[in-house]
């Protein structure tokens, strides 16, 4: 590959995660557009307050918010295109700085479901090759799909009564310390694990089915040596795929976790932008969350040939195969 | 499936050749398919009306699952909402697998610029979170059952486009499709023959995991506080409103362990089907 | 009563020192400083900006930052608090505010007569440009004009007797903001580090949406005479925490990590209370809960059907299905702590055989299904939800199962706000409005009957009902409170009378679970939270 080709493969690229964004944006605002009223009439027609719609229509006036649908998507966009994220309806603040300070605590929310997951995720897919076969495989294999059929605030609920309120591990009002974020991490974690795991167990029974795995262990090779070089190694591909895949549902699943382990993040931000259709925050969150995903996926794509060298010519081609293991 | 199929002499003697997990599943799934068909033969008590006097009763002998904060008896109510859970899980599937596996099938088969434009189009859905997306979705064509199985189904478009894409990507690389183009066959003849014959495992699989998603997410939106029309009796819609009552945890437990034990004995099969085939 | 009250008042007020309460009340030997408290809230979504920005969970937050004018108690009385009297004239168009000396927020600029005339001039009529409406409570219909007379004299005047002015200056949206968090830019607004108060805590750290810790100001000694307690807070810190979920908030409490919080769904009480744990429930002045009946949907310009669904609803299994002993019986439909509340018990007894017998002469006969019908026409409607309060879903089940005994079909709908303005407030053809209003006079009374001067025409009867023209009018041009009482009770009887108004149960919006070492806090008229006085026992 010349340094040319490369550089204008990596334009391409980027041309595309910016068209992926501005096409989030704007679908977000379609819509947001479809639902009914705005965020300040909800506000101020409480009918504790008595105001009537002609009253409180200069105020609506005032944010715009009387313009045709068109007018308010041009204007918004073009603010976007150039880095002013607007205003909050609900809070009058910033949304960037308001952004800026739910970011930390979400990434490193996010961070350590993943760390969790994985570790998990193996700690099942170990289980399901090694543990004998009649019962011990057997758990390990319905578990995914267990943690996957349980109502994910039900397991936060659970380990929160358990781990906060009975043995008092963490206290509720303080949801950054150590303890807090790891029981959180685990709530989120436990549903992408299962899916990690769904796609390890399947390409570790894959290769345990090669010819070669069947020759190194004819050779007498030890349990742990042939999982971790003939079972996981051609197997990472897939789970950095399902990793890059299941950011998304990271940031989905934070609205859940954070609103019951009463963390502040983004997931708690959109959670309240959406009940006062704070247009401007959940638009930039579901950018931010686009943003993310595009750039884990560059991520991903630069991995790849690292960890197969087989893939070293190809290109996304071998992403979307691991999407099949995942059924 | 075409192994089964073609077994038919000793249906008796099949039956025992299977494991018992996945005879298990059977009976469970015949079990819900029957109630969402008569709820009115599983249980004698109103699921909609109950004596007030009765409310928030631990489970027993006359109310099996207990009883709500109107004393109304869980066990009907969760029957009652098989149907609607259960059909409002199927719709879900079927706009992912139609929307989904129809742009898949046309990006990968067309290729080209419709591949582009098809391929930005999912990478941007892919790039809203599923569940946030579901939540906007239902916040603005208002919450019903309806509502949720449609926003489910939307979002899982993307994935299911992906997969299709794959799959036909393969396919029609493969060595015999190749063949077939070469000697001179139609393209909607090699799609029909060989490509979707080979891409529908998968992507039928998938399609089986989207039924418990589909009424988890109804359970999470529900959580969230998307309302809900009562008197619903939807499994997801249960579990969320009886975790509002801690101290009758049954509200929460019994229509929890019908949606896990469902939804498992639904992947067991699933994974029958794809060893069977 | 032999005592004018208003007398009382303004005898109590004329002569109100610093220290007029007893300072021996309420455990004062026991009393002890410091401590920390941590208060579990629902949300803290709608931000620090001003006027209608202050909502039901900012407000308590607001009521230890802020100080207000006067200091309104649970029967609507007013004590001094900032201003520490007020002069009023005769016909109720003009007020006098003397302001209590020394008086400084908390970045040390004097809260003086000037500071005084701004907030007022902002809570009564806005400012546009800065897209901040009006406070919809202050009688901006009346309103003239503020001056400041000198530095501690404020002189407010009105176009109309305005009796509920002084009593607005309770409300937990009137809180006196320094001047230079006033005139804050627009984006700004929301900063809670520059809005600042007078009150006895100042913000320590917030985070939007989250959290708000306070601490406790040194040099604070003007606290409501009303509260038997001087000079600073006793407690050092309050720390405000968002926890959505009811059910964690009631855990959270109960395994003591928290000593107070908000609003616990009622059937959840019973367990805390045999834990020690204390259930207030602070009256508060306002409507009852219940529903405003529109007599332009279908079926119910009929005042026969209207008084069926009057005898239709048990109030009595409302209060045992839904809530604890900790709701009063309603008895109109005005709280029962209101003064001018009436004991209309009898016209609110269940009686489903007189809803029958009223049904049955209206024309409506039960089809085979049960409902009523007339002809093709069947007797249904779709019931919505509040969706400002909590306790309105659980409520309305119970109400749809009863109606359905007397052949009435109500669907039960449950929308959020967004949708509830957009499919039920200009529809004619929703015949329930669920109301939750609370006010701290009752001649918002007045306002709710017709559309003349601006009302809120509730019943949809215009000004074609001359009984209710005619207290409408009697009620906003009353100047005294007494004879008004007479006018507002005939109103209450009318309005029952006519099925105009459903009541159905006590309005808590308010409900302060909380730990029993929790001591010495007191609470305004509309069940807001005042911990100036309070302290931490143990």
């Amino acid at each position: 590959m010349t340094r040319n080709t490369s550089l204008s493969q990596a334009a391409r690229r980027i041309g595309q995660a910016l068209v992926v964004i501005l096409l989030a944006y704007s679908f977000t605002f379609l819509i947001i557009s479809v639902l009914p009223g705005d965020p300040i009439s909800n506000m101020l027609l409480d009918p504790e307050n008595g105001f009537t719609e002609e009253e409180i229509a200069p105020i609506i006036a005032h944010y715009g918010l009387d313009r045709p649908v068109l007018e308010q998507w041009w204007m918004a966009i073009s603010r976007f295109a150039l880095g002013d994220l607007g205003i909050s309806l609900r809070s009058n603040r910033p949304v960037s700085s308001m952004l800026l300070e739910a970011l930390p605590s979400t990434l490193l929310l996010a961070g350590s479901a993943m760390l969790v997951a994985l570790l998990l995720a193996l700690l099942i897919a170990y289980a399901s090759q090694n543990l004998p076969r009649r019962w011990g495989q057997g758990v390990a294999r319905v578990l995914p799909a267990l943690s996957l059929s349980v109502p994910s605030f039900v397991i936060g609920l659970v380990l929160i009564q358990v781990f906060a309120f009975q043995l008092g591990l963490f206290r509720i009002t303080q949801p950054n310390s150590l303890a807090a974020t790891f029981f959180a991490a685990l709530a989120l974690g436990i549903p992408v694990s299962a899916q990690i795991a769904e796609v390890l167990i399947a390409n570790l029974d894959h290769e345990a089915g090669q010819e070669y795995f069947a020759v190194a262990q004819a050779r007498g090779l030890r349990r742990s040596q042939l999982f971790l070089r003939h079972q996981l190694r051609p197997s990472a591909l897939p789970v950095v795929t399902m990793i890059a895949l299941s950011i998304g549902e990271l940031l989905g699943g934070s609205l859940i976790t954070e609103t019951i382990f009463g963390r502040k993040g983004v997931g708690s931000l959109v959670q309240s932008a959406v009940v006062t259709q704070d247009f401007p925050v959940l638009q930039s969150v579901v950018s931010l969350a686009a943003v993310v995903f595009v750039l884990v996926n560059l991520l991903a794509d630069l991995l790849y040939p690292l960890l197969d060298p087989r893939l070293r010519r190809r290109d996304t081609a071998a992403r979307d195969d691991t999407a099949e293991r995942l059924a | 499936m075409s192994a089964t199929t073609l077994s038919p002499p000793r249906p008796l003697a099949w039956i025992g050749a299977q494991p018992l997990a996945v005879l298990l599943a059977f009976a469970v799934l015949a079990l819900v398919v029957s109630w969402s068909a008569a709820p009115s033969l599983f249980s004698s008590h109103d699921p909609f009306l109950g004596l007030t006097a009765q409310k928030l009763l631990p489970p027993s002998a006359t109310n099996w699952f207990g009883t709500d904060h109107l004393g109304r008896d869980l066990y009907a109510r969760v029957v009652q909402g098989t149907w609607s859970s259960v059909t409002s899980a199927l719709i879900a599937t079927l706009i992912g697998l139609a929307i989904g596996g129809l742009l898949g099938l046309a990006s990968g088969f067309l290729g080209g610029w419709v591949d582009t434009v098809i391929g930005r189009l999912i990478d941007m859905l892919l790039a809203i979170p599923n569940f946030l997306l579901a939540v906007v979705i239902v916040s603005a064509f208002g919450f019903q059952t309806i509502n949720v199985a449609v926003a489910t189904g939307v979002a899982s478009v993307a994935v299911f486009a992906r997969l299709m894409r794959s799959e036909v990507m393969k396919t029609s690389t493969a060595v015999f499709v190749e063949a077939s183009v070469l000697v001179g066959g139609r393209a909607a003849h090699v799609l029909l023959r060989h490509v979707l014959p080979n891409a529908y495992r998968s992507v039928v699989a998938l399609a089986v995991l989207q039924f418990g998603t589909s009424i988890l997410t109804i359970a999470g939106l529900a959580f969230l506080g998307y309302g809900d029309p009562p008197p619903a009796a939807d499994w997801g819609l249960l579990v969320a409103n009886g975790k509002d009552y801690p101290s009758s945890p049954w509200l929460v437990f019994a229509p929890a362990t019908v949606i896990v034990v469902t939804v498992l004995a639904i992947n067991r099969i699933s994974r029958w089907i794809r060893h069977a085939a | 009563m032999p005592i004018d009250r208003r007398a009382l008042l303004q005898l109590l007020s004329g002569s109100a020192g610093m220290l007029a309460a007893p300072a021996f009340a309420q455990g004062a030997a026991q009393r002890r400083a410091g401590g920390e408290l941590t208060f579990l809230i629902s949300s803290l979504d709608s931000g620090w900006g001003l006027n209608e920005k202050v909502d039901t969970y900012t407000g308590i937050v607001w009521g230890q930052i802020a100080d207000k004018l006067v200091h309104v108690d649970e029967k609507g009385d007013a004590t001094p608090w900032i201003a520490e009297r007020w002069e009023e004239n005769a016909s109720q168009t003009e007020f006098i505010l003397h302001l209590r000396d020394g008086v400084t927020f908390s970045d040390g600029s004097p809260l003086n007569a000037q500071a005084v005339a701004a907030n007022i001039e902002l809570w009564a009529r806005g400012d546009t440009s800065r897209g901040v409406g009006r406070l919809g409570l202050f009688p901006s219909t009346t309103y003239k004009g503020v001056e400041a007379l000198d530095d501690r004299r404020v002189k407010v005047s009105f176009t109309g007797p305005t009796l509920s002015f002084i009593p607005t200056l309770g409300y937990h949206k009137t809180l006196l903001r320094s001047v230079a968090s006033l005139n804050l830019k627009a984006e700004e607004l929301g900063n809670l580090d520059k809005q600042l108060g007078s009150g006895p805590f100042v913000v320590e750290s917030w985070l939007e949406g989250d959290n708000v810790v306070l601490r406790r100001r040194q040099d604070y000694r003007w606290g409501p005479q009303a509260i038997a307690h001087s000079g600073p807070a006793s407690l050092e810190r309050i720390t405000f925490k968002v926890v959505k979920d009811a059910a964690i908030r009631a855990a959270a409490l109960q395994s003591g990590q928290a000593e107070i919080a908000l609003n616990i769904a009622p059937h959840e009480l019973r367990p805390l209370k045999a834990r020690g744990i204390r259930v207030v429930a602070p009256d508060s002045l306002g409507f009852v809960s219940g529903f405003s009946v529109n007599t332009c949907a279908p079926h119910f310009d009929d005042v026969r059907v209207r008084q069926a669904l009057q005898h239709a609803i048990d109030r009595q299994e409302i209060l045992d299905t839904v809530f604890t002993e900790d709701w009063k019986p309603v008895t109109t439909l005005l709280q029962p702590n209101v003064p001018e509340a009436a004991d209309l018990s009898a016209l609110l007894a269940y009686d489903p055989a007189k809803s029958n017998r009223l049904l049955d002469e209206a024309g409506w006969q039960r089809g085979a299904d049960g409902i009523r019908a007339k002809g093709a026409d069947k007797l249904r409607f779709n019931l919505f939800a509040s969706p400002w309060v909590n306790t309105s879903k659980q409520v309305d089940e119970v109400i749809v199962q009863q109606l359905q005994k007397v052949g009435i079909a109500a669907r039960l709908q449950v929308v959020d706000i967004a949708t509830f303005n957009a499919r039920v407030r200009n529809n004619d053809s929703v015949p329930l409005r669920e109301v939750s209003r609370s006010f701290l006079d009752a001649g918002v009374v007045g306002n709710v009957l017709t559309d003349a001067d601006k009302g809120d025409n509730w019943f949809k009867l215009g000004q074609s009902n001359e009984t209710l023209n005619r207290l409408a009018r009697d009620i906003a041009h009353a100047v005294d409170r007494r004879a008004r009482a007479e006018t507002l009770k005939e109103a209450q009887r009318y309005v029952l009378e006519q099925g105009l108004f459903i009541p159905t149960a006590q309005l808590n919006q308010r409900l302060y679970v909380q730990a029993a070492k929790v001591k010495g806090e007191a609470y305004s008229g509309a069940g807001y939270a005042l911990y100036y006085g309070a302290w931490l026992e143990g």
